[in-house]
């Protein structure tokens, strides 16, 4: 089992707060990967660090053994092209349409210039994700499952590596999130995209991930497939799960 | 130390609840004021460096450029069409007092192309297209548009803020230039329409008295009060906190910030325009 990307004694504080203490965790190539963890654990500010938009204190991260944050500044942004991040409430440009949107890396980011592929690519991402008439619109006119996917639409035409999904389910009424986290399984199978998502969302992500970190105090507290996991002696995240999956039974 | 306060809240036993030092408080606000200015500087030195850096987004520009200038003409010639014909009603009832009123089209024409124009521009296009400016880009500041755009490997001031501040750059000194003649004419309508001034007259003095170098003083003004506000209100937006109410904040700091702004660099550039141009002082 290959590591894609490697996080190595992670430390980050804002002011008097410390957020990260010294994260160590690696995300295995063409697998799902989730960080559970409670609301304001830093489980986004990790995830921005591996995309690059942050900058640690300490330590770092790395893609295929190559240090991102002492690559030089072109060699950044090669790297970040094999990166895409779906954020929680989708940032899709209001000021864009749906097209728009999900043309956009490819114009900005790959630099495709044949208006024709651009087109095609477009098509072809608002059909996998199942909306193929919403073209013409803009984000301020979908519901929030329909960002979600447009977001990941957008996040596909960028061909990444490694997609980075930050709580895809937050907000959503079952049944969407349940469509969302299908969507999530088939990106990893048809597209062989590594995936790591953050989220506390714990039934699910039993149910779709291959490894579990779990963020806690700063630290990555327990680690593993989801069945070494769940044999944590942490007594926060056995608290985490034995709640999640007591709700499921009730 | 009671001196030193000045707030104190007590409650109803009188037993104090909060004091705010003024000394920590002109401390706090010293370090604000610094922090700023250093952020604000690197944003600059940002900016400068991505103006030359390709892609030259020419669609994006061309978009800002009607926005700013097309989008603001109606606005623009009303307001220099207004402050024409009430300086001209002012101006020449004091001027009667002389038996001057002939001079009224070269007095307006004078003010209108060394100050008002630019000034009157710059403040009406602050309240319009810079309020507008930090709102949209502070909306996406906190809605992750911006980090979103930094995932795709864009720089959100190449692709956002070059394009508006180099439209600016342009679009004042063309809207200026209207104001003046807007200003003139309505000038010219209360002189001679309404007050019975010799059109000849008016006319003669105006160019006898106004030189191209005002009307090339007034636009320079204006293209470099064009950059500022689009820099400064640029800068809130990315420095918006906080949602909708961040970005009322940001964009109402960004509005006084500019205006100001734009009135001391209006007093440096005319002492050195003073010198440069007319040898004075």
């Amino acid at each position: 089992m290959e590591e894609i990307v490697v996080v190595e004694g992670l430390k980050k504080r804002f002011g008097a707060n410390v957020v990260l203490d010294g994260v160590d965790i690696a995300f295995p190539e063409k697998k799902i990967t989730s960080i559970i963890g409670q609301s304001g654990s830093g489980k986004s500010v990790l995830i921005k660090h591996v995309i690059g938009i942050m900058k640690p204190d300490a330590g770092t991260v790395y893609y295929r053994g190559e240090d991102i944050f002492r690559a030089t500044k072109h060699r950044q942004r090669q790297i970040r092209h094999k990166f895409a991040y779906l954020f929680q409430n989708s940032a899709l440009f209001d000021s864009l349409t749906v097209e728009q949107n999900i043309a956009f890396p490819l114009i900005e980011s790959l630099g495709i210039k044949d208006k024709d592929v651009i087109k095609r690519t477009v098509s072809e991402k608002l059909e996998w994700v199942g909306l193929p008439e919403v073209g013409k619109v803009f984000p301020s006119e979908l519901s929030g499952g329909m960002r979600k996917r447009i977001g990941l639409a957008r996040t596909l035409a960028m061909q990444p590596e490694v997609l980075l999904f930050d709580e895809p389910t937050t907000g959503l009424d079952p049944v969407l999130a349940e469509s969302i986290n299908d969507l999530i399984i088939n990106v990893n199978r048809e597209f062989a995209i590594t995936c790591v998502l953050i989220t506390h969302d714990i039934q699910a992500t039993f149910r779709i991930s291959d490894y579990i970190g779990f963020l806690y105090d700063g630290q990555i507290k327990a680690k593993g497939t989801p069945s070494e996991v769940v044999r944590s002696d942490h007594p926060v995240l056995q608290r985490f799960i034995s709640n999640s999956f007591n709700e499921l039974e009730v | 130390m009671g001196g030193w306060y000045i707030a104190t809240v007590a409650n109803e036993k009188g037993r104090k609840l909060l004091n705010i030092p003024l000394v920590s408080r002109l401390y706090d606000r010293t370090i604000l004021f610094f922090e700023t200015v250093g952020s604000f500087s690197i944003f600059c030195i940002r900016l400068i460096r991505a103006m030359f850096r390709r892609p030259y987004r020419f669609k994006q520009f061309f978009e800002q450029f009607e926005r700013i200038g097309s989008q603001s003409i109606g606005i623009i010639a009303l307001s220099s069409l207004a402050i024409g014909m009430i300086f001209t009603l002012q101006i020449i009832n004091l001027m009667a007092n002389f038996q001057a009123e002939i001079m009224v089209g070269a007095v307006v024409g004078l003010t209108m192309a060394r100050e008002l124009a630019p000034v009157i521009t710059a403040l009406m296009l602050i309240a319009k297209n810079g309020s507008a400016m930090t709102a949209e880009i502070g909306t996406m500041k906190v809605t992750e548009q911006l980090d979103a755009m930094k995932t795709m490997s864009v720089d959100p001031i190449h692709y956002l803020v070059v394009p508006r501040v180099l439209a600016s750059f342009f679009a004042f000194p063309v809207l200026t230039a209207l104001a003046n003649v807007v200003g003139l004419a309505g000038s010219y309508v209360v002189a001679v329409f309404l007050r019975g001034v010799d059109p000849g007259g008016f006319m003669d003095q105006l160019f006898q008295l106004v030189d191209p170098d005002d009307v090339f003083s007034g636009l320079i003004k204006a293209a470099v009060m064009g950059l500022m506000m689009a820099a400064i209100c640029s800068f809130y937006g990315f420095n918006t906190k906080q949602g909708a109410q961040g970005v009322g904040q940001a964009a109402t700091t960004a509005v006084v910030t500019s205006s100001v702004g734009i009135l001391v660099a209006d007093y440096i550039m005319a002492d050195l325009m003073l010198k440069v141009f007319y040898r004075v002082g």
